[in-house]
């Protein structure tokens, strides 16, 4: 698979989780077992997986995701249901526009630069050369 | 008793050096010479290599630490996800569903940090 591949199909990936846990959390205010507490805490997947779609250079999508890990993190102390129903709503927004965002800069670097892509946070770009005959 | 890594106890001479540019300047005449008297390393090789084995699994552990914390917490949202497909079971297939769909996003994501910690580790 091409490097350009492998990313459409992390972005399609990142969707499909962010929507499924936006979708779930709304859902889950209908059930009533106590145990949905835990399940709340555990539901960070979808910042991570944004975490680690951010692009390298500081920027105003660092920003958006620091706004929705707090809403997030209201929404799963905020005792209010209706409010906390908002919260994850306008959460999964963030995470919606982060990710759009994120995947734009990600297929933009692959484009501009063949055999470089972007790869995250903590590991800015790769280049290999094999890369470079992956988009003729 | 260790066996000496070395057991030859010939003095070493060391040649005179000459910085280069000195070398037309320098005096002819004899140059002098230093004399080390011989150096005797002991103990035992077999600790020496297990010691090099223990920093080198050492540091390869410190090197893998932030992919295993990466896994461990993919681990939990996994774990989190599959909770909430159950707990979401109870409000029918639409529940279900979307409970699957938050699972599998997390466990391909989860498929990649595992690849990547085992990347390190048998690196």
């Amino acid at each position: 698979m091409s490097q350009l591949g492998a990313n459409h199909l992390g972005v399609v990936v990142s969707f499909i989780t962010i929507i499924g846990w936006g979708f779930l959390w709304i859902m889950l205010e209908s059930v009533t077992d106590p145990r949905v507490r835990w399940v709340r805490y555990a539901s960070f997947g979808p910042l991570h997986q944004a975490y680690d779609r951010l692009p390298p250079v500081w920027g105003p999508l660092h920003g958006l995701l620091l706004l929705a890990t707090l809403l997030w993190l209201a929404a799963v102390l905020v005792r209010s249901r209706k409010l906390r129903s908002w919260l994850f709503i306008v959460t999964t927004g963030c995470l919606i526009v982060s990710a759009m965002a994120s995947a734009r800069a990600e297929a933009l670097a692959l484009l501009r630069a063949p055999g470089c892509h972007a790869l995250g946070f903590a590991t800015p770009y790769v280049c290999t050369s094999s890369a470079v005959t992956s988009f003729a | 008793m260790p066996t000496p890594v070395g057991e030859s106890s010939r003095s070493v001479i060391i040649p005179p050096v000459l910085i280069e540019g000195e070398a037309a300047a320098a005096p002819a005449g004899p140059s002098p010479q230093v004399t080390i008297p011989p150096v005797h390393i002991e103990g035992e090789a077999t600790s020496v290599q297990r010691l090099v084995r223990e920093h080198d699994a050492a540091n390869a552990q410190l090197g893998c630490a932030a992919e295993a914390v990466t896994a461990a917490f993919g681990a939990i949202e996994v774990a989190g996800a599959v909770g909430g497909t159950v707990l979401g079971a109870a409000l029918g297939p639409m529940g279900i569903a979307v409970g699957l769909a938050a699972v599998s996003g997390l466990s391909y994501s989860e498929g990649q940090k595992l690849r990547s910690l085992y990347d390190c580790e048998t690196k």
